[in-house]
């Protein structure tokens, strides 16, 4: 209801993304798309779906972050108006039920009790936002609340009312027919049920012929011929009022949809800022110039989950294609390519990012491509599995497509691994897609090091002199060795 | 000589169709095709015209001409609106389900469509250039009984009849269980009413008409007890309908019905190559010929696979062949999963749907007017020992060439497969040999290269793409035999190769 586009509404029943396993998996969307819903279902199902369905113009991000703004600033008057539909849903639910492929006279029924419930739901929608029209600053809430008044004043709403009331057919169903070619009746219309008739048009009535015929009791075939006859008459009213019902309905659903989305972003909001993180607006970024940049910037999840405002990054803004992070296993890389993953996600359906600036150039699809540390086949079977989940991957990306690669091809040796890193790189950044890359690979980030002007960023997992890690990710040279026995030692509690 | 039979030129021979499939349908695919070539066609009996091929090159021809007749967009045209209507008419006047009233109005309405059909389908017919003897006489034999004065009373009784009828209005109410009739007096469109209120919801798009079901139309008793009442508003219409279903009960032109039953045999092969000509298949009308030495055909394939693999929007091979002079025997080898199963049903189908008088695969094709066709293919189950299978498999052999003549054509797929590769090249070659003296034709599919290079054999190879070791092309070339195959196999498997990936995302 035109507060996540411009033009259109949210389609809350499109497909989730063919990815979005992978995405829920790997930039770990849980505990957000949990912490979004604060217990309602129906929230779960709208943010699990707004949350990776994002939209790729500027224009859209910048009103939703308004629709955004409006809702921190007056969440007690949207809660109340999702309230009032949620319940008026329900309600619905419990009296009115829609059965499949039903007959005209069954939708003629049906559509007229869900026009006298759900009108009065619109009618109560609006004027709670009529009593705080001039809280609503944004463009989204503005256009929504005017196009309530337009469409839903008092005057039309009478004058439906009471249409509604003579489709009840207190006196009958009247039709007019003819007889078609094999002398069957055809060209059923339908004439009003309550038409006036002059004194005249009276005594023609009463003095025409007639003749009458009752069903005979347990005639069910006679019952069954007959509710068709009705249907035919009516078939053409059933259409207008079913389309009349399905409009309103869809709207309040589309209302309530949308209006889902923004107090999920709203829960998730306080939860964050509860833990004393930084929360603001990202600045969307036109596609293909290829910008990313940050300051303290968290990865939401690990902050859910640990209750505790985690280590952040930094980025100073660069403009290249390709990001490659290496350096000390289990030194934040992961943490580090989740964090960018998860905002741009969050930039992109129009929320605000955990950290205290972030700029990216919008993506046509961010794609995951992640190391599977349960996949325990033999080393064939998990490289034939890695190349084709990138296959999939291939089917799908399009220039300016970010797609997010970690530790991918680590399951053959490193040479090979290498090698094909390379190649499906160079091809991506031939069609203009982002690739961020995770590696503990030394050939292929040196191969792109070595290739000046080079199209990469090259960041490090720190590791102080005396070999602690900080978990922070710095710009810095690939480094050769990974710190595989780092974590040995660690673990393990000796070098040898 | 006057019109009888769309089928036979020679029309007693209707009395001698084969009721069972041949016995090699199944290794050829045939079975699938007859079947469904016939669904919803059982009322017709076709299928034994699919067992039946013809043996008299004239009855061949008859049935081919029709067929390039029918090729005409127009004529094709014209013959299925013909026979759609005359199925309905049909189905009018076998209906028993109907009372009184509603049975004259029906009746009255299968004559009408009757009349159309017939008129349009003559005029189509003299306009259309026919050149087939069998469509030509059947539209010489229409014009002569469109000028009856039979045909003509009917059609204009009928005419009449219907304007009568047509020109009845009625004003139903119901109300509960109590239905009543009237004269209407322009009554208003309350529809209309309704959607003038409506109008805001109306302007984003219409209903879908799934969202309301149709009504569904009963003619029961209710409409009958209607109509009843409708007879005594208006009894001089009523009393025309009845006057004209007595006086006309035996409308029927038995020829002609026997024209629409006979013509389905056309429409249903035509409506099965349909979709295969649509994805770019060619099918052509072959010459037949008693010389071995001139059988040709290119472009063709396995009508039964191309079918399967068109509905799945597969890619369909086609492959030529042909044997020159003396040329009797084709060996077909290559990699496994080539199509050199399928090139030899190919060879073995065009032979048989030419006796049959259709189009066959291929965009141009002279072929054998064998006797008969015997298959030789792999039995799966049933024997346990190789000894046993090859027992069975030089026993079956043995029949097929006590049984054929040289007119015969003999198929031979995958022989001899459970002894060793020598041992098959020596009995292969004596079978060949065999085959040769009878001078049969014959198409050995078989992993054997040795027998591919016996002299006085045609070999044939299915091909492999060297770059692509994996990707089966299925095309089947007329070449030595080549020992290589696909031992080159593995890498670009995903097709995420730097190249591949580049193909595969669009800029």
């Amino acid at each position: 209801m035109m507060l996540m586009y411009t033009d259109h509404s949210f389609d809350a029943s499109q497909n989730q993304p063919w990815n979005y396993g992978d995405l829920v998996r790997d930039l770990d969307l849980k505990p957000i798309i949990e912490t979004m819903a604060g217990g309602d279902d129906f929230i779960a199902q709208v943010v699990a779906k707004a949350l990776v369905i994002g939209v790729d113009d500027v224009d859209t991000i910048l009103y939703r972050q308004g629709v955004l703004e409006d809702t921190l600033r007056n969440i007690d008057t949207v809660r109340s108006v999702y309230a009032i539909i949620t319940q008026a849903i329900t309600e619905g639910r419990r009296r009115l039920f829609w059965i499949p492929n039903p007959s005209p006279e069954s939708v003629v029924f049906a559509s007229v009790r869900t026009l006298e419930v759900y009108l009065d739901t619109l009618d109560k929608v609006r004027e709670v936002f009529d009593a705080s029209a001039s809280q609503f600053k944004s463009a989204g809430f503005q256009n929504l609340i005017r196009s309530l008044d337009y469409r839903f004043d008092r005057n039309y709403l009478y004058s439906i009312r009471l249409m509604l009331s003579s489709l009840e057919f207190p006196s009958g169903v009247s039709v007019a027919v003819r007889l078609g070619d094999e002398a069957e009746l055809t060209d059923f219309t339908l004439i009003n049920p309550q038409r006036k008739r002059g004194l005249k048009g009276l005594l023609a009535f009463i003095e025409r012929s007639r003749y009458t015929w009752d069903l005979p009791e347990r005639d069910e075939a006679g019952a069954q011929e007959m509710g068709e006859m009705r249907n035919r008459g009516l078939e053409r009213v059933a259409k207008v009022l079913r389309k009349a019902a399905t409009d309103v309905l869809s709207l309040i659903n589309a209302l309530r949809t949308e209006l889902a989305f923004y107090i999920g972003c709203a829960n998730l909001w306080g939860a964050l800022s509860t833990l004393g993180i930084p929360l603001g607006f990202p600045t969307p970024r036109e596609p293909g110039v290829d910008t990313l940049g940050f300051s303290c910037l968290h990865e939401v999840s690990l902050a859910l989950r640990m209750k505790a405002k985690p280590v952040c990054n930094d980025l100073g803004t660069v403009k290249k294609p390709l990001l490659i992070i290496s350096g000390a296993n289990r030194g934040g890389k992961t943490v580090y390519l989740r964090s960018i993953g998860q905002a741009q996600l969050m930039m992109q359906c129009g929320m605000f990012v955990a950290a205290e600036m972030f700029e990216s150039s919008i993506s046509s699809g961010v794609y995951t491509h992640f190391k599977r540390e349960e996949d325990n086949e033999l080393g064939g079977g998990k490289l034939d599995e890695e190349l084709s989940r990138l296959s999939s991957i291939i089917d799908h990306v399009k220039p300016n497509s970010m797609v997010l690669f970690n530790e991918s091809f680590a399951s053959t040796n490193a040479r090979e691994g290498s090698e094909l890193a390379k190649q499906t790189v160079t091809a991506l950044l031939e069609r203009k897609i982002r690739v961020l890359y995770v590696t503990h690979f030394y050939e292929f980030p040196l191969w792109f090091y070595e290739n000046r002007p080079s199209p990469a960023v090259f960041l490090v997992a720190e590791r102080k002199e005396d070999g602690t890690r900080t978990f922070k990710v710095r710009e810095g040279v690939p480094l050769e060795t990974s710190f595989a026995e780092d974590v040995y030692s660690k673990i393990f509690g000796d070098h040898t | 000589m006057a019109f009888q039979s769309i089928l036979f030129k020679d029309p007693r021979k209707v009395e001698k169709l084969i009721r069972t499939p041949p016995d090699f349908f199944v290794d050829l695919g045939l079975n699938n095709v007859a079947k469904e070539l016939v669904k919803g066609l059982d009322e017709f009996n076709i299928e034994p015209l699919f067992y039946t091929p013809l043996d008299q090159t004239d009855e061949i021809v008859y049935r081919q001409q029709v067929f390039v007749d029918i090729e005409n967009p127009r004529v094709m045209r014209a013959i299925r609106v013909f026979s759609d209507r005359f199925r309905m008419v049909l189905a009018y006047i076998n209906n028993d389900r109907l009372y009184e009233l509603q049975r004259q109005g029906l009746f009255l309405k299968a004559v009408n469509v009757y009349c159309e059909s017939l008129r349009d389908l003559a005029k189509a017919l003299e306009s259309a250039g026919i050149r087939s003897e069998g469509l030509q006489a059947l539209r010489d034999y229409l014009g002569n009984y469109l000028n009856t004065s039979e045909f003509n009373n009917l059609r204009t009784d009928a005419k009449n009849t219907l304007s009568k009828i047509t020109s009845v209005e009625l004003c139903l109410t119901i109300k509960g269980g109590s239905i009543s009739v009237s004269k209407c007096d322009g009554a208003v469109d309350y529809s209309e009413e309704v959607e003038g209120v409506f109008e805001r919801f109306m302007a984003s798009g219409t209903i879908g008409d799934e969202e309301v079901s149709k009504p569904i139309y009963i003619r029961g008793h209710v409409e009958e007890v209607v109509l009843e009442f409708a007879a005594k508003l208006y009894p001089d219409v009523f009393r025309a309908l009845r006057d004209f279903y007595v006086k006309h009960k035996d409308f029927l032109n038995e020829t002609i019905a026997r024209f629409y039953r006979e013509i389905q045999f056309y429409i249903a092969y035509l409506r099965y190559i349909e979709p295969l000509k649509k994805s770019g298949l060619m099918f052509c009308i072959p010459r037949l010929t008693s010389n071995k030495g001139e059988v040709n055909c290119r472009d063709g394939f396995d009508i039964a696979l191309a079918s399967k693999l068109v509905k799945k929007n597969s890619v369909v091979v086609t492959n030529s062949f042909h044997l020159r002079g003396k040329e009797r025997i084709i060996i077909v080898t290559g990699p496994n999963h080539g199509g050199k199963t399928t090139f030899a049903r190919e060879f073995a189908q065009a032979h048989y749907l030419a006796k049959l008088g259709v189009p066959v695969p291929g965009s141009e094709a002279t072929l054998f007017l064998c006797d008969t066709i015997f298959t030789h293919f792999e039995r799966g189950e049933a024997v346990e020992s190789l000894r046993g299978k090859l027992e069975d498999e030089l026993v079956r052999i043995r029949n097929i060439l006590e049984k054929s003549t040289e007119k015969s054509i003999i198929i031979i797929n995958e022989m001899l497969g459970s002894t060793t590769v020598k041992d098959a090249t020596t009995i292969g070659r004596r079978i060949l040999k065999r085959i040769a003296d009878k001078d049969c034709i014959c198409v050995y599919v078989t992993f054997v290269d040795e027998l591919a290079l016996t002299e006085g054999v045609v070999s044939y190879v299915s091909q492999v793409d060297v770059n692509e070791p994996d990707k089966r092309t299925y095309k089947v070339i007329r070449q030595p035999p080549n020992g290589l195959a696909y031992a080159l196999a593995l890498a670009k498997k995903h097709r995420v190769s730097y190249q591949d990936i580049l193909e595969r995302v669009k800029p």
